[in-house]
């Protein structure tokens, strides 16, 4: 898997290489005097500045070689690796090109939209490497799909067991399978906010109630167990007691893989649009150097 | 209204019945591509029609609709769930009859949006609405400003911000003025700022090169852009002047330019560092009477650059640095030694010397006052006038008939200047021929053996008269042996000798630099060589020295134009 050794790929090859070009570009930024003050226009600024617009479009390039799967040149871990480290190190470089001569101009706007970038990415890596660990243990050994089987199975045993069941109870079980709310919107999917139903029957009225964690449906079903009108209804009950409380279980796990699959992603929506306008941005802050000379 | 939903009898009474894929639905459909609120059934005009939300469809009858009346035996498709509309019972408006989609296992997972990539999030919305925002920002509203302002267009006025949003950083506060004002300098779009508009106002500023005349030649392609050492949006870092040494270096150690020529090497060593290997022995600019002029010529004297200290110098003037500093020759009127600062004071600029004058330095010392006696002095720099009133004093004193034997001896009341010979004759014609006889005696003896002759070149015509005979040199002492670089006197006044634990100041410290007490002639030019400031100073600070830079010496832009001016003829 990816996430797995994106820090100590190849011994950590490329922190070593991200040092370097650091070290290299502080270096730099020493040689200038105190009479021409450090800034993004020296010479030594104008190349930190270059190495660091090369660095940021290289960087953009491996979204698009993530999407290459037939690209031969290098690895997919290789290039995140890379990714990471000459990424952090680009708040490093541009912060020397800059010489900390930051304002309310458009150079600086280029300089924020560069940390924004790199922040969402470093939410990112942290995601990648916590989150998927997380994931497998909540799965417990199964996939996404084979939870959905269960559930499905679960849904199918439940609607039978309910025709056994007085026909409130049945209408309750029934609404309370169809009714269930997994997922959903971009907070819904995030924050595990569950918006279940079920339809109960009150005085006659079939109301609509909230079933949040199928905690409604489990209450009313363990409440009428011990005032059930026929022994023989006992049994059914307690049956689909046990196949709901399962179902509740399996349900769980599916929306928290939901959640940690979306935090897995959730990050690329704020670190992409940000690059392309951080291309955007720096294009124009190149442009406008040489259009005010 | 009030609708019947077939064959499992459930009835639903509501104005509006909604469809979707939320729980809270009236009617919950699952399945790929269900909204969470898809549709809705409503009254309308015709009776009950199915509106979908934006932007969604259901297939009534096998066509896409958004929007649809129904009526009984229409068939609705969504995703895999099927209504069919059925003739509605009595009391009701509308009834269903809905076949829900069979659920298999794989598609479980389908009937619910699991992946953020089923949200409306989009990331495409959010580059592009960044993007176009960045572009706004940083080109098109400051770039539409610039455009606008050049016609007199108010319309720029409306603008959020101005091309100032460009400004890599505030301009120096000499300059602040200038801060919304982009065009005054950025003058054309993607051209470095010119030296014409620079020239705007600094059009006054001496240029570096055009100064020098010898080297006009090398044109003002040499002389360089202002702005590459006054770089503007550095502040509050700058002080708007690049003095760092390469400025210079890079034309004045430039071996091509040198070797080509470009560079006069003549007048200007080449120099790539403060060092005794690196930098050019020190010249002095002297003023020499011009050649074929007499000594008493009141023409412009001409400047000369000449090597220190072989070379020396003739201001005309007769002194002796050497005996004046000497303790146990010359003393001051409170019988000390006399000091540096006896005769040179420093000059407000903290550089220069007040003028050495006859009055200020030499007679009212109480030491020279060429007085005849106590009332009578002979007046200073008027050589003719001297000797009418060398005459006057003795036809005054002696043109009577009373002519003592004291005033045909000798004139006492100059003790310091009296005759070396007392062999002197004695006067036997009248008094007036004697009187006129010892005023000839004085003004010989002043012109040429003690008196103006000894501080001053005297020519002796040997002319008839007296008034006439004797020729006195003009004096012309040198200000500024060193007129395009400046030196800070006043922060010399004391010295430290790197490793020294001890202090020179005072008169030492003047000496440590001018070697005045071994100086009996005033030909020497006295004005220290490189390796004494060597002492003190490097290019590069090292411990126990002063770091020295080009600038701290030369000026850039030559400030005292008239002097350079003068040595434009110099080779």
């Amino acid at each position: 898997m990816i996430h797995t050794g994106i820090l100590e790929y190849k011994k950590s090859r490329y922190f070593w290489w991200s040092l370097v070009l650091i070290i290299v570009c502080v270096m730099i930024y020493l040689t200038q005097s105190a009479d021409d003050p450090p800034n993004g226009g020296t010479w030594q600024g104008y190349t930190t500045g270059t190495i660091g617009a090369v660095l940021i479009v290289w960087l953009s390039l491996l979204g698009i070689r993530k999407r290459n799967y037939r690209s031969r040149s290098g690895t997919v871990a290789g290039w995140t690796s890379a990714h990471v480290y000459l990424g952090a190190s680009v708040v490093i470089i541009a912060t020397l090109h800059s010489a900390n001569q930051l304002g309310w101009n458009i150079h600086t706007l280029s300089y924020v939209l560069l940390l924004g970038v790199v922040l969402s990415g470093f939410v990112g890596l942290y995601y990648y490497l916590t989150l998927p660990q997380i994931a497998l243990k909540n799965r417990n050994g199964q996939t996404r799909d084979s939870l959905f089987a269960e559930l499905f199975e679960l849904d199918e045993q439940g609607k039978e067991i309910a025709t056994r069941c007085s026909s409130d109870i049945s209408l309750m079980a029934n609404s309370a399978i169809a009714r269930t709310s997994i997922g959903g919107g971009v907070l819904a999917q995030l924050l595990r906010s569950d918006n279940s139903k079920v339809k109960i029957e009150q005085d006659n009225n079939q109301l609509l109630v909230e079933n949040r964690d199928q905690a409604r449906v489990l209450q009313i079903i363990a409440n009428r167990i011990p005032d059930a009108a026929r022994q023989s209804e006992v049994g059914p009950l307690r049956e689909l007691l046990s196949v709901l409380s399962r179902r509740q279980a399996v349900i769980r796990r599916i929306v928290r893989d939901i959640q940690l699959q979306g935090m897995l992603r959730i990050w690329l929506y704020i670190h992409i649009p940000l690059t392309v306008a951080l291309l955007i941005a720096l294009t124009m802050h190149i442009i406008v150097t040489f259009l005010y000379w | 209204m009030r609708k019947q939903l077939a064959s499992i009898d459930r009835s639903i009474a509501s104005s509006v019945v909604t469809i979707g894929s939320d729980p809270d639905q009236d009617i919950r459909l699952g399945g790929v591509g269900v909204r969470g609120n898809h549709a809705q059934l409503k009254q309308g005009v015709s009776g009950v029609e199915i509106m979908c939300t934006r932007g969604a469809t259901v297939s009534v009858n096998g066509e896409m609709v958004n929007r649809s009346g129904l009526k009984p035996g229409d068939k609705i498709n969504l995703a895999q769930n099927e209504i069919i509309i059925v003739n509605a019972p009595a009391g009701f408006d509308i009834a269903l009859d809905l076949t829900p989609a069979a659920m298999q296992a794989s598609s479980v997972a389908g009937a619910y949006k699991t992946d953020l990539s089923q949200t409306k999030l989009g990331m495409r919305k959010l580059a592009w609405t960044l993007s176009i925002t960045a572009l706004l920002i940083s080109m098109l509203i400051p770039l539409g400003y610039r455009f606008l302002t050049n016609s007199d267009n108010t319309l720029a006025n409306t603008l959020p911000f101005t091309d100032s949003a460009w400004s890599s950083g505030p301009l120096h506060e000499a300059h602040s003025a200038l801060e919304n004002n982009c065009k005054a300098c950025h003058q054309k779009l993607f051209q470095k700022v010119t030296n014409a508009a620079c020239d705007q106002c600094h059009s006054s500023t001496v240029d570096h090169i055009a100064a020098v005349e010898q080297n006009a030649h090398l044109g003002l392609d040499i002389n360089g852009r202002c702005a590459s050492c006054h770089k503007e949006h550095n502040e509050p870092i700058s002080t708007l002047v690049d003095s760092s040494n390469s400025v210079c270096t890079a034309c004045h150690a430039d071996a091509d330019l040198i070797a080509s020529n470009r560079l006069d090497t003549t007048t200007l060593g080449r120099v790539s560092e403060f060092s005794l290997e690196q930098h050019p022995a020190f010249t002095a600019v002297v003023l020499n009477r011009p050649a074929d002029e007499p000594i008493d010529s009141v023409q412009p004297w001409q400047a000369a650059r000449v090597s220190l200290p072989s070379d020396k110098e003739n201001s005309q003037l007769k002194f002796n640095h050497e005996v004046h500093l000497n303790a146990g020759k010359v003393l001051d009127s409170g019988s000390q030694a006399l000091a540096c600062g006896n005769c040179h004071a420093l000059d407000a600029d903290g550089e220069h010397f007040n003028s050495i004058n006859y009055e200020t330095n030499c007679a009212n010392s109480g030491c020279h006052e060429l007085a005849l006696d106590v009332r009578n002095r002979l007046p200073h720099g008027y050589p003719d006038i001297v000797v009418s009133a060398v005459e006057g004093y003795y036809l005054r004193k002696f043109g009577s008939n009373r002519v003592t034997e004291d005033a045909r001896s000798s004139t006492q009341t100059d003790k310091r200047r009296r005759f070396g010979g007392s062999e002197k004759e004695e006067c036997t014609d009248s008094a007036y021929d004697c009187a006129l006889q010892l005023a000839d005696d004085k003004i010989i003896e002043q012109f040429s053996v003690k008196g103006c002759v000894t501080c001053h070149i005297i020519e002796d015509t040997e002319g008839e008269s007296s008034a006439d005979r004797f020729k006195v040199g003009v004096v012309k002492l040198n200000e500024d042996y060193h007129p395009s670089a400046t030196f800070d006197h006043e922060s010399h006044e004391i010295l430290i000798e790197p490793g020294e634990k001890n202090n020179i100041q005072g008169k030492e410290a003047c000496l440590y630099c001018h070697n005045a007490s071994n100086s009996s002639s005033s030909n020497d030019i006295l004005m220290p060589e490189l390796e004494t400031c060597t002492v003190c100073h490097a290019d590069q600070q090292v411990v126990g020295t002063v770091e020295l830079g080009c600038t701290q010496c030369h000026a850039y832009h030559p400030r005292r134009q008239p002097i350079l001016d003068s040595l434009g003829s110099l080779k």
